[in-house]
């Protein structure tokens, strides 16, 4: 149901918060993901991730030997898809995330950035999502790859 | 003030002892305003300006902001494609989405909850 209309081209409105996974697929060109990756970032043109996004995209092209690429890319990456700091508010919706439904600390402070500042769509690969998937997290709405 | 006159190709010429205050010389970019009351104001581009001012080409995309203090802002649009596989390492990469998910399982489980 979701490829239909990932795949049919229209543009949708709305804020759009991508998780890591998502991003290292584009970036890193990973094999099958890249593709779904790509056409889910060319549906929004409000583009936002974690601050968390950006250790680990680091931290991934360190590991695969692109770190100095990763350093000049930054700033356009920042420009294209616009990072979210974590703050109080942030950590208190994860809180509920981590001990409700039994999400991994990082990917209920991804969720939690997404609750926060009001995005309406959240994008992963994440398995942990699956339960979430095509539901709403208060305003936000959240999209299992 | 100074008075100068605009010559062919609307150029004009700083007058020698404004330069040396502005700490303007030869072979320097500046920067050229429009101001509110259709005046122009000149001045020295500093080196955080040109970096960012030299990474515009012939080609490039860019927005052009009005400011209120009637200043136009340039800024290079950047393209996603632009960063399609920009961190690959020249050869296959898979599984990197199971990878992360396990990474971040495993800090989980060294929590002390």
């Amino acid at each position: 149901m979701q490829k239909s209309w990932i795949r049919s081209g229209k543009p949708r409105k709305g804020k759009a918060l991508y998780d890591s996974n998502i991003l290292i697929a584009y970036l890193f060109r990973e094999e099958r993901r890249c593709d779904i990756a790509k056409e889910v970032l060319a549906k929004h043109s409000n583009r936002y991730m974690s601050i968390i996004s950006i250790h680990e995209i680091g931290y991934y092209s360190r590991k695969m030997g692109t770190e100095i690429k990763f350093m000049e890319i930054k700033p356009k990456l920042s420009q294209l898809i616009e990072p979210l700091q974590i703050d109080q508010e942030t950590c208190m919706h994860a809180i509920n995330l981590r001990s409700l439904n039994k999400l991994p600390e990082i990917d209920s402070l991804i969720a939690a950035t997404a609750i926060r500042y009001n995005i309406d769509y959240f994008y992963t690969f994440d398995q942990d999502f699956t339960q979430f998937n095509n539901r709403r997290l208060r305003n936000t709405m959240i999209i299992k790859l | 003030m100074r008075v100068v006159k605009v010559t062919g190709k609307l150029q004009v010429t700083i007058p020698k002892d404004l330069a040396e205050i502005a700490g303007i010389s030869v072979g320097d970019l500046v920067t050229i305003e429009l101001a509110q009351n259709d005046s122009l104001i000149i001045r020295k581009l500093k080196d955080l300006e040109k970096a960012a001012e030299i990474e515009i080409s012939v080609g490039d995309s860019v927005t052009v902001k009005f400011r209120q203090d009637g200043s136009v802002m340039m800024k290079k649009l950047v393209l996603l494609e632009e960063l399609a596989g920009a961190l690959n390492p020249g050869r296959k990469v898979e599984h990197l989405a199971e990878e992360l998910d396990q990474e971040r399982k495993a800090a989980e489980r060294q929590s002390p909850l």
